[in-house]
């Protein structure tokens, strides 16, 4: 059974008379511990659908089941409990809370969550730890990031979520994150969906799902995954 | 230039809601400014255009003895005046059905303070009244009904009508407000005002009278041009007043004395009318006095002589009555007389006749002798033999006849003794004709015997006897005849000696009776006479009694006409002694009244004689009091929102600004955008805000005041000035709030706006530092604690804005509390007596007394003192204010005044006691301020004349000022003898009822003159005050207002800003609840910062706002009530619960999508 259904999925922006079908008749499926790739050019759609997959935003037809779950029947307090304990989400531009340290961050999460990690355990898995104490404002960009990883991480989430993660980081603190990433999938059995509009990073995935104009152009497995230290781009 | 034009223009299209909301702060700061600057002109100006159409006086003159036409004249004289118009203004009980109350009676005014008619119509005859709107209301008079009219001390009899029908209601310019003045009857309030036409009144001088000054109609009222003209005039008219005052004394005086000559004179007429009248009566008296004693002795003198009369007649009819009795006596002895005469007369006709018989019988006998001889002769025989027989029986009648004779014998012999004794014949024929005619009837009887003898001789008898009775009767017979013969001669001797001496007593009978006849004769007269000496005395006695009962009659008729004339002259008397002494002591009071008439006073005050007058001026200066203050709040809050909106819109707009500045646009230029953005909006408010302030404000405002003050509409102006700052105060408000929000923009270097705006570093706050504590707070805590110091000038502004909101809030409710404490402290705790009654100056001994008594005798009056209540000016070198001066003994002082020491920051009723002694004065602590002196200053009090007085003390006082001074300091400084006028007392129960009544009763004394209730004191500043409560609610609101925009924008504000960051949480599962918590928590400790800021601050601000809204008049209580603070926590926190309740909605609608989207 497939972890993630996207069936025939669709939504649809209308203001006025114009209607905007940001994502148009989307269907792909995601199996458990799959780290996947939505890959596609800017405007695609990609967002979208990782957003209606978060819950972060209501799809206007079609079907969202994840683990069994109709995310798309979800009522907004339904969403936010959903967020809340089954997914993790990381940002392009991390999003921490400024005024919080690093450790604080990830405690933020964990603390709402209802099984959460260890936010200091997570946060030296992402190899922060002694950063801990340090505001955002004092951490580089990946290290930024990672916090968010960590922070997403410590949720115990069924499902991360990482939009362009590497977005704003340079080549090689990008291939760190995707690094980490891919040995959270690996080691803890998360199911991993990255969306970027770099196709060069879609050999590290199990599935990539390349999406166009609204639509899935195409979704192919990938039966042999590559290490990120191999990627190059 | 033009593109960045246009994008100006879009951007006030686009955020139109951005822009009306400066629009409106703008405006409304604006209105409030103008409009409540507005108010004190526009009220100063629609009375000053009242008065002016109404022609009112600028300067009234009232004289205590009155004004003349001639007073009047001589004033129209004077340099300044333009016209003037005097009156009969007189107090007067009027009422309609119920009882009276006291009003206000003006003679219609023609020229001067002309009324307005509201409805109705003027009146035409004395019969006709106006009254005023007030009084109509409250005592439910209306057109039609008729008032009756009643006077009583001063102004009695100077109405000629007693009763006028109301044919308009009115609004007088002289009385703007509701009250009417102080009355000299009833209860010491007048309740309305009432004009008639001059003929109603029966007066020979008028009350008052008013004057027009030069060119006061072009100045304004209030205004110190105005005040100067007339406080000018005033002096200048000084001496005049005092001459026409002399005038007028001098008038009095003589006119008075004349009076009192006439009346004296008319009353030592009276008195000799009485006199005269005491005289009559006693004459009178003396009179009918002599006339009973008159009737007294007539009448002693009628029964005097009637008793002799009487006695004389008693005797007359004792002597009638003897001689009756011995007329009766001698008619009896008469009449026995008589009869004797007559038995003798019949004895002697019998015996005449006897003796005829005798003689006949003699000669019968003679004739029977010869027959019986005959007879004899024959019977001899015959008889011879009876004779035996008769014999015997002739033996026995012979015995018989014997016995006759002898018995005969004895008669004769007894006769002849008889006569021999000297009997008269009468008188033995009466003895012895009895005694004769027995032996007579003897011999009769032997007659019958020998008759039987005789017969039965008669046979013998017969014959002898007739025989011998022939014989004897022949002897016998012979014998007899010759008896009868020898008798007969015997019996005809006697007869004739009978006869004589009947002849003889006949002729003694006719002597007795002729004697009995003249004695009856005059006995009869003797009855007659008496008779008529009787009746003569009845009829004189009749006539001397009927006399003496018309006399009596008389003398009756004139007692009682005496009697009802001793009544009707006691009755009259009584009066006339009653009114005689009235007139005496009236007389004689009114010749010391005249000795101590007070010389005539003029008193020349301007306008502040009419009620209400000053207090529309100070009510006015109040709202301009207020306008300086309230309008900053609204400006406060519209630099506080614009700088808001302007911080946001340069927020977002931080890359475009990059983009100009990097693309070479000057810092003016692009800044040029936000300040016309800021102060756009502002020139626009501005205009409506101008509209509105100058038409809705004055006008809402007035409305209030109109409930107070009978005065027309209010004329709305504009002010130029008003305007020009008011505008020029937004729109710097505006520009600068926008300059300052786009400043630190506008410095940064072009990069670094167009990068996405770093969030703000998060700092260590200094809590962490206190490791225990830290530790110890929970995660979401510390998030708070270190968002919190993150937003700095979000912190400083919610703080400053929730700690102005509970600050106004308490300055509201304190303001509020200042005016119920002032009063409640003044009127509960610092007078401590119920009214006062003033008395006037000509007051005598004995009215004085009866005051007293009244006051001792009073079981309402509890307590009293007598003292000196006058007013007078303190002056210090800039500033003079009226002041009431008490003066009273020190103990008295500290019965009715509670007089201790005031310090402004423990409140009041929390300082010491002070004694007043000689050594100064006590003034009031606002005294001290505005006149800027301490204990041992001194300053100028004028009271009659102005002297120099040291401040012994300074006391907690709210109301009006007082000087407290001793009897002692009073002589001393002002060089007068200390002479009390003014009682004041405690009253109880102190209700309404009985203060009513004991000031009725009071002023129904003479020489009582104005009486006052404190509570009625109370009242008219309370009623000022009430309007103050608009105050306090206008603050309220403006609290109010300020806290929800500051909070609201601030609260909006912040959430823009976290957007990201509260999306970021949103996404990581934060519930709604639990997203507007983590945004909830600092905004209630902002909260309640703010609160302990402005509680903090509420003090201040409150006794600065009581400060400038007092006027100089009065102390507000500058103590804040705790309440005030309770409230203000109360209301700030629910202020803030409302705007996060708000914020609730903002938060949930954060889209996470859109929030978390990078600046692509």
């Amino acid at each position: 059974m497939s972890f993630v259904k996207f069936e025939d999925v669709s939504k649809v922006y209308k203001t006025g008379s114009v209607e905007i079908r940001a994502v148009d008749h989307i269907s792909f499926e995601i199996e458990k511990g799959e780290f996947c790739v939505i890959v596609g050019p800017s405007g695609a759609g990609k967002t979208t659908v990782l957003n209606m997959l978060g819950g972060m935003d209501a799809c206007s037809g079609g079907t969202i089941t994840v683990d069994g779950t109709r995310v798309s029947d979800m009522s907004p307090r339904q969403l936010t409990e959903y967020r809340r304990d089954d997914i993790g989400f990381v940002f392009q531009f991390y999003n921490l809370v400024g005024n919080l340290t690093a450790l604080e961050n990830v405690e933020l999460a964990a603390q709402i969550c209802k099984d959460p990690l260890d936010a200091a355990t997570v946060l030296a898995e992402v190899g922060l730890s002694d950063r801990s104490d340090n505001f955002p404002g004092q951490l580089s960009g990946g290290e930024q990031q990672r916090v968010a990883i960590a922070r997403a991480l410590a949720k115990n989430p069924k499902l991360m979520l990482c939009d362009e993660p590497t977005g704003a980081l340079d080549y090689q603190t990008g291939k760190q994150i995707l690094k980490l990433l891919q040995d959270t999938c690996r080691q803890k059995n998360v199911t991993v969906i990255v969306i970027t509009h770099n196709s060069a990073i879609t050999p590290m995935a199990d599935r990539v799902i390349r999406i166009k104009n609204g639509t899935v152009a195409e979704m192919r497995l990938n039966p042999d995954p590559m290490p990120v230290e191999n990627i190059e781009w | 230039m033009r593109a960045l034009n246009r994008d100006f223009i879009r951007e006030i299209i686009k955020t139109k809601g951005r822009f009306l909301s400066i629009l409106v702060l703008a405006a409304l700061a604006v209105a409030f400014l103008s409009g409540l600057r507005a108010i004190a002109p526009d009220m100063k100006n629609t009375l000053d255009d009242y008065m002016d159409s109404r022609n009112m006086a600028d300067l009234q003159v009232y004289a205590s003895l009155g004004l003349t036409e001639d007073d009047i004249g001589a004033m129209l004289q004077q340099d300044g005046i333009t016209d003037g118009e005097a009156f009969y203004l007189i107090d007067a009980f009027a009422s309609c059905g119920e009882t009276g109350k006291p009003v206000k009676l003006w003679s219609m005014p023609q020229r001067i303070g002309l009324l307005v008619i509201r409805e109705g119509r003027m009146p035409e005859n004395s019969g006709e009244c106006l009254i005023d709107g007030k009084y109509s209301k409250e005592e439910n008079i209306h057109i039609g009904d008729t008032v009756t009219l009643a006077t009583e001390g001063t102004y009695e009899d100077c109405l000629a009508v007693e009763s006028a029908e109301v044919v308009g209601i009115i609004s007088s310019p002289y009385y703007i407000s509701v009250e009417r003045g102080t009355s000299t009857i009833g209860n010491g309030q007048a309740t309305g005002c009432i004009y008639m036409l001059p003929e109603a009144f029966d007066m020979d001088y008028y009350t008052t009278a008013l004057f027009k000054l030069e060119g006061a109609d072009a100045l304004v009222a209030y205004s110190d041009e105005y005040e100067d003209l007339v406080s000018d005039a005033q002096d200048a008219l000084d001496v005049f007043g005092e001459e026409r005052a002399a005038i007028r004394t001098a008038e009095i005086k003589n006119e008075g004395f004349d009076k009192l000559a006439e009346a004296q004179d008319e009353l030592d007429e009276g008195k000799q009318k009485l006199a005269d009248a005491e005289t009559e009566i006693a004459d009178a008296r003396q009179e009918l006095d002599d006339g009973w004693e008159e009737l007294a002795d007539a009448k002693r003198t009628l029964a005097k002589e009637t008793a002799d009369a009487e006695k004389k007649i008693a005797d007359a009819e004792k002597e009638l009555a003897d001689a009756l009795v011995e007329l009766n006596d001698g008619e009896k002895e008469y009449a026995d007389g008589i009869k004797e005469y007559e038995d003798g007369l019949a004895d002697y006709e019998d015996g005449l006749k006897k003796y005829e018989d005798g003689v006949k019988e003699y000669e019968d006998g003679e004739k029977k002798l010869a027959d019986a001889a005959e007879e004899l002769r024959v019977g001899r025989i015959s008889i011879r033999e009876g004779q035996a027989e008769i014999n015997a029986g002739k033996a026995q009648i012979a015995a018989g006849r014997q016995q006759i004779l002898e018995q005969q014998n004895m008669l004769d012999g007894q006769k002849a003794a008889m006569a021999g004794m000297g009997m008269d014949a009468d008188t033995i024929a009466a003895l012895t004709d009895g005694y004769q005619a027995q032996i007579d009837a003897g011999s009769a009887a032997l007659d019958a015997n020998e008759a039987q003898l005789a017969a039965a001789e008669g046979q013998l008898n017969a014959g002898r006897a007739e025989l011998g009775y022939g014989q004897q009767e022949y002897d016998r017979g012979v014998e007899e005849l010759e008896k009868a013969k020898a008798e007969l001669d015997d019996a005809k001797a006697e007869l004739d000696d009978a006869k004589a001496k009947l002849e003889d007593a006949e002729k003694e009978l006719a002597d007795a009776r002729t004697e009995l006849d003249d004695g009856w004769k005059e006995y009869n007269d003797g009855v007659a006479e008496l008779e008529d000496a009787r009746k003569e005395l009845r009829d004189k006695v009749r006539d001397a009694e009927k006399e003496i009962a018309d006399a009596e009659k008389e003398l009756s008729d004139g007692e009682e006409e005496y009697a009802d004339g001793y009544e009707e002259y006691l009755e009259k008397k009584a009066d006339a002694d009653r009114d005689i002494a009235d007139a005496e002591v009236r007389i004689a009071d009114a010749r010391q009244d005249l000795l101590d008439l007070k010389d005539c006073e003029w008193y020349i005050t301007g306008r502040e004689a009419a009620p209400g007058y000053l207090g529309f001026g100070q009510d006015a200066d109040r709202m301009a009091n207020l306008a300086k203050v309230f309008p900053m709040l609204f400006f406060i809050v519209a630099a506080l929102v614009c700088l808001t909106t302007m911080t946001r819109m340069v927020d977002e707009q931080r890359m475009e600004i990059g983009c100009l500045k990097a693309l070479g646009y000057s810092k003016l230029a692009i800044s040029k955008k936000y300040i016309l953005y800021g102060a756009l909006p502002a020139v626009f408010g501005s205009v409506f805000g101008l509209a509105f302030g100058y038409t809705v404000f004055p006008k809402m405002i007035f409305t209030a005041w109109q409930i107070m003050y009978d005065v027309p509409d209010i004329k709305l102006q504009s002010y130029t000035n008003i305007s020009v700052f008011s505008i020029a105060a937004i729109i710097v408000c505006t520009a600068l709030s926008s300059l300052w929000a786009c400043f630190a923009t506008l410095t940064a270097s072009p990069a670094a706006l167009m990068r996405p705006k770093t969030p703000t570093a998060g700092k260590r706050v200094f809590l962490e530092y206190i490791k225990p504590l830290w530790n110890r707070m929970n995660f979401f805590r510390k998030v708070t604690a270190r968002n919190l110091f993150r937003y700095k000038k979000r912190l400083i502004m919610t703080i400053a804005g929730i700690g102005g909101c509970a600050a106004l809030i308490i300055a509201g409710f304190g303001l509020r509390t200042s005016l119920t404490d002032t009063m409640n402290n003044q009127f509960g705790r610092i007078f401590r007596y119920t009214a006062s009654v003033s008395v006037t100056d000509s007051i005598s001994e004995e009215e004085e007394a009866a005051v007293r008594n009244y006051l001792d005798g009073s079981e309402s009056v509890t307590d009293y003192m007598h003292g000196i209540l006058a007013s007078g000016t303190a002056e210090s070198p800039d500033y003079s204010i009226f002041t009431y001066i008490q003066v009273g003994e020190p103990e008295d002082i500290a019965r009715f005044f509670e007089i201790q020491t005031y310090d402004e920051r423990k409140g009041p009723d929390a300082g010491e006691i002070i004694t007043l002694d000689d050594s100064g004065v006590i003034i009031d602590q606002k005294l001290s301020e505005l006149l800027n002196v301490g204990v041992g200053d001194s300053f100028t009090l004028e009271f009659d004349t102005r002297r120099q007085v040291t401040v012994a003390a300074i006391n907690e006082h709210y109301v009006a000022h007082y000087v407290y001074m001793t009897p002692a300091y009073y002589s001393a400084k002002y060089h007068k003898p200390y002479e009390p006028d003014t009682y004041l007392m405690k009253i109880e129960p102190d209700d309404d009822e009985t203060s009513d009544r004991v000031m009725t009763e009071l002023l129904a004394l003479d020489g009582v003159g104005a009486a006052n209730r404190v509570a009625d004191t109370k009242n008219t500043y309370m009623h000022s005050m009430e309007r103050i409560d608009l105050v306090v609610v206008v603050v309220i609101l403006a609290a109010a207002a300020l806290a929800f925009v500051v909070l609201f924008n601030l609260s909006n504000i912040n959430i823009t800003e976290r957007r990201r960051e509260l999306a970021t949480i949103k996404v990581l599962g934060f519930r709604d609840g639990e997203v507007s918590a983590y945004v909830y928590r600092e905004n209630m400790i902002l909260t309640l910062f703010g609160i302990i800021l402005g509680l903090a601050l509420g003090h201040w601000l409150h006794v600065w706002l009581v400060h400038t809204t007092e006027i100089d008049l009065m102390m507000f209580g500058r103590n804040t009530d705790r309440m005030a603070y309770v409230w203000a926590s109360v209301l700030t926190v629910l202020f803030s619960v409302i705007v996060n309740f708000a914020a609730h909605f903002s938060l949930k609608k954060i889209d996470m999508v859109e929030s978390l989207k990078s600046a692509e």
